[in-house]
């Protein structure tokens, strides 16, 4: 715990150095009365605030997913175990985050805007309590563990008039065993009512069919090297475009692979797929080389942190390669 | 402002009202400024009514006004800084009832009302300021509550219930504030100015009293002392002794012939004979009055005062060194037979040199049938008592008549004054020595506190006799039925009684009293002497804030508190205002970026960490700025040689 005096706090400790040399000069014990009352008022004004922020505890969970470089709202609840009610408690913490409770007694929520500079897994963090009640002579602070983790996606970023490639190298693929065919399309008069999706109904509101009619999905493989000299921005760079394409093809209707220096997420189609993904690529770690196979990947769109990188030299495979130096 | 809760601005104008009110009630302001009492009035009745200050350049005007009438005021007006700042502080008060802007504005109107509590302190130590003070502090602590919850925005929150928290934070504040007045050390060093109480003008305790001077005071309800004693009533507390009467007024011929007394941790025992019965205690609060004399019973034996010495009389009166700017705590102990050996008896047989013929005829009268010197005096005595009127109001005697002469064979009304000196003269015609006594009489006993009340009006005069080698009390002036005093007034006499023992006379000793009676421990630790020199308690007392700060100052390096990229910034702003930037307010960092970058100037980097630092709170830089800050060279870049400026 810290305190500090705020300028009024100078002030009012100055006033009563005066008030302490006057009394000291006349022995007045009038004086010595007013003195005490200004002892008094900063004493309470330093050690209430310390009080108000005895055993607080604080705890926070995202009401959306998180996104890098994104706000996004951050449920905080700040828990006391004081039968007085707490007043006036600023929270301070990661991603910028600020909210003030006024009063808390029990156990207090409220919602945050916040916006992480960076994905990841964010754990055991630390949140900064401050108070100055009741007064506004000193402000006392104290670190407390924020209970609860919360994972930051990459962030996405708009790719603009950029489309993937309308077929994978593969061709299409036979529908897995318990796999459905996801693609829908408006119902139109005269379609048989028995193939309306009454789930996608459920979701955009609208009369979708079944088209068995339509083509397989294509399968795009997304492949990101971020070997190569190391560069924290860089990589997260290629991270960041990991996602967006992700997001983009699965957007198309592409049925969706990861491959990373670390890990794989197989093909896969619709949001789980992208969730997948994120998740995969919010934890990732720079790699140091390049020791997967390629096999079946060719097809898809290849990340590059850079022209060092290892998975350069076969840049020609691949129907997309972005390089994440060069943005 | 008119977003500022009522409660906020009623707790600033209660303030501001209180201190100026209290101030004028001390006595501290002239009447020629209490018309800013009616402006301050004024001026917050606008305030509470949501109106708009006055406008910015009525207040600079009003405000160099206001500093020249206080260097005039102090040099020559009233003369007397003090006095001087009561003014000043009224003054502001007054104006800035005027001028409430900013919250910062409230907090200086609660800083100079602490100011004028303090000056009032200085003129008077009555239970006025009690209320007073007890008043501005809830006051200030509801003001100051408020100016949190208002600076944290959350002021009108229901579940907030700010009254409550007043409350409490009120209460614990009083009681840290009771604690603290307690347990500070109490020093006086008095390097500064001397203490401006006023003492109680009182009449027959100088070298010479004229005769119906006592007729002055004797409807005055001052009290003057209060007094405990276990002693039952009347309590005849002797002053001063008089022995010569010139016919129009008494003096004390021994004056200057006082010896002093030393005295040890301080009890003072007078001379005289020991052994004589039992003490009989009696505890003194005396106000501050114009006469140095200590009262007591008759036969004073021991008297344990703060005093390094006191004089002692020839005749028996016991002085202060000097006139007392203060109320005195002390306690007297009386032996009622002991008394000092009789000096000089041929003075207490002095008689004015004319007029006395019809008084000796008619003291030899009355006395025929007497006797022993005791039986004549009782005689003169009784005949005084029984044949005269009181009555304050005495007609001036016929010219050419002694007021003794119109009293006794005149007018025959008088009051303690006339009844004693006609007796002093008479025993004195028949040769018995006599004097006369001037101090109080005290018979209003309060039950509340079980202590007796002595005012202005209680003085008295009466008779001392020497018969058979002692002196001998004897009160000629008959006893006089006064209406009682209402419980009320008894009670609120108990609680100034309160207010004075153990606020305003509140000691060292006292202090020492209450941690032996809180530390059992110490009980059995000897009796510490008190320190004789105040820096004994005032070097400790001073030395832990000040080393308290010293390690302030000492890990604080200079210029990385948390202010420095303003300050680094600001300094820029004023190298580049010299440099012809036309400043303003709007002016965004950024904006003096471009400007600086087309004058030339490369402040690109220290403006991106400055951004950072105060708005990013990236803390960390700050080494950084200061270093950039550092290498700014603020003289524009000439066109390098060879370098195409196209």
């Amino acid at each position: 715990m810290s305190l500090r005096p705020t300028k009024e706090g100078w002030r009012l400790g100055m006033a009563t150095a005066l008030v302490a040399l006057a009394a000291l000069n006349t022995g007045n014990n009038l004086i010595y009365l007013v003195l005490a009352s200004m002892l008094a008022s900063l004493l309470c004004s330093a050690l209430l605030p310390l009080y108000n922020l005895r055993g607080l505890k604080a705890s926070a969970w995202a009401l959306q997913p998180l996104f890098a470089k994104r706000p996004c709202s951050l449920r905080i609840r700040i828990e006391s175990p004081r039968r007085l009610p707490a007043y006036s408690i600023h929270v301070v913490g990661p991603g910028g985050l600020r909210l003030r409770f006024a009063r808390i007694k029990g156990s207090e929520e409220a919602t945050a805007r916040v916006k992480f500079a960076r994905r990841g897994l964010y754990q055991g963090m630390k949140v900064r309590l401050q108070s100055s009640f009741p007064s506004i002579f000193f402000v006392a602070s104290v670190e407390v563990p924020l209970e609860g983790h919360l994972l930051v996606y990459p962030e996405l970023r708009d790719l603009g008039p950029w489309r993937p490639a309308p077929r994978g190298r593969g061709g299409p693929r036979p529908l897995l065993p318990g796999e459905e065919p996801q693609s829908l399309r408006p119902y139109v008069p005269g379609d048989d009512t028995r193939r309306i999706s009454w789930k996608a109904l459920a979701r955009h509101q609208s009369l979708l069919v079944k088209d068995t009619r339509q083509e397989p999905l294509a399968s795009t493989a997304v492949v990101l090297d971020g070997t190569g000299p190391p560069s924290e921005e860089a990589f997260e760079e290629c991270l960041s475009l990991a996602a967006s394409v992700a997001k983009r093809l699965l957007e198309e209707g592409h049925m969706v692979a990861l491959l990373t220096a670390q890990d794989r997420v197989p093909f896969g189609s619709g949001p789980a797929q992208l969730w997948r993904i994120l998740e995969v690529l919010a934890l990732a770690e720079e790699p140091q080389r390049w020791q997967r196979s390629l096999q079946g990947m060719e097809a898809g769109v290849l990340i590059l942190k850079s022209r060092a990188s290892a998975l350069s030299r076969r840049a020609q495979e691949f129907g997309h390669v972005i390089y994440a130096s060069y943005l | 402002m008119s977003s500022t809760p009522l409660i906020y601005r009623a707790s600033t104008a209660a303030l501001a009202l209180l201190g100026s009110w209290g101030l004028a009630l001390a006595g501290a302001i002239s009447p020629a400024f209490l018309p800013a009492l009616a402006l301050l009035g004024l001026g917050y009745w606008r305030y509470l009514r949501g109106m708009s200050p006055a406008p910015k350049w009525t207040v600079d005007v009003a405000s160099v006004l206001i500093a020249g009438l206080f260097l005039a005021d102090a040099l020559v007006l009233s003369a007397d800084l003090l006095v001087a700042v009561a003014h000043l502080t009224l003054l502001f008060q007054a104006l800035k009832a005027f001028d409430l802007r900013e919250p910062w504005d409230n907090l200086q109107v609660f800083f100079m009302t602490l100011l004028q509590l303090v000056i009032t302190s200085e003129f008077t130590r009555t239970l006025l300021f009690g209320a007073l003070f007890v008043l501005i502090l809830l006051g200030q602590v509801s003001a100051l509550v408020m100016a949190h919850f208002i600076k944290e925005g959350t002021v009108r929150g229901k579940a907030l219930r700010p009254g409550a928290v007043v409350a409490w934070v009120s209460a614990l504040v009083l009681a840290l504030s009771v604690l603290g007045f307690v347990a500070v050390p109490r020093v006086k060093a008095g390097f500064l100015g001397k203490g401006r109480q006023k003492s109680i003008q009182t009449v027959g305790f100088t070298e010479t009293v004229r005769l119906g001077s006592f007729g002055e005071v004797k409807e005055d309800p001052t009290v003057v002392m209060r007094l405990k004693s276990p002693a039952p009533p009347p309590l005849y507390l002797r002053g001063s002794i008089l022995d010569a009467f010139n016919g129009s007024s008494w003096e004390n011929t021994f004056k200057g012939k006082e010896l002093r007394l030393r005295g040890t941790q301080g009890r003072f025992l007078l001379p005289g004979p020991q052994g004589q019965g039992t003490l009989m205690p009696q505890e003194f609060l005396l106000e501050p009055l114009d006469a140095k004399v200590l009262f007591g019973l008759a036969g004073l034996r021991m008297v344990k005062i703060n005093a390094r010495e006191l004089l002692l009389g020839p005749e028996g009166s016991l002085y202060l060194p000097r006139r007392p700017q203060r109320r005195i705590l002390y306690t007297a102990f009386s032996a009622p037979s002991a008394g000092p050996p009789v000096k000089e008896v041929w003075k207490y047989l002095q008689l004015p040199p004319e007029g006395m013929e019809r008084i000796r005829a008619l003291a030899q009268r009355l006395a025929a049938q007497a006797e022993e010197d005791l039986q004549k005096a009782r005689v003169l005595e009784a005949y005084l008592r029984q044949n005269f009127t009181y009555s304050l109001d005495v007609p001036p005697p016929p010219p050419g008549v002694s007021p003794i002469e119109d009293f006794l064979f005149g007018s025959r009304r008088g009051f303690c004054e006339h009844y004693a000196t006609a007796m002093v003269l008479m025993l004195r015609s028949l040769f018995i020595p006599a004097r006369m006594v001037t101090g109080f009489l005290a018979t209003q006993r309060n039950p509340h506190g079980d202590y007796y009340i002595v005012r202005q009006r209680d003085a008295h005069t009466w008779v001392e006799a020497l018969i058979g080698g002692r002196w001998m009390r004897f009160d000629p002036t008959p006893a006089v039925r006064l209406s009682p005093p209402s419980a009320l007034s008894l009670y609120l006499d108990s609680l100034r009684l309160r207010w004075f023992r153990y606020v305003v006379s509140f000691s060292r000793s006292d202090q020492m009293r209450l941690l032996r009676g809180i530390w059992s421990p110490l009980r059995a630790l000897p009796r510490l002497p008190e320190p004789q020199l105040p820096w004994q308690w005032a070097l400790p007392a001073l030395a832990v804030p000040a080393l308290w700060a010293v390690r302030k100052l000492l890990r604080r390096p200079r210029g990385t508190g948390h202010r420095l990229e303003s300050r680094l910034y600001e300094r820029l702003r004023r190298r580049l205002r010299k440099q012809g930037l036309r400043d303003s307010p709007s002016l965004s960092p950024q904006e003096l970026a471009q400007w600086a970058c087309r004058r030339g100037l490369d402040i690109r980097e220290f403006i991106s960490v400055y951004e950072r630092v105060r708005f990013g709170r990236e803390h960390e830089l700050r080494g950084r700025l200061k270093e950039l800050y550092a290498s700014l060279s603020l003289q524009p870049k000439a066109p390098t040689r060879g370098t195409n400026t196209q």
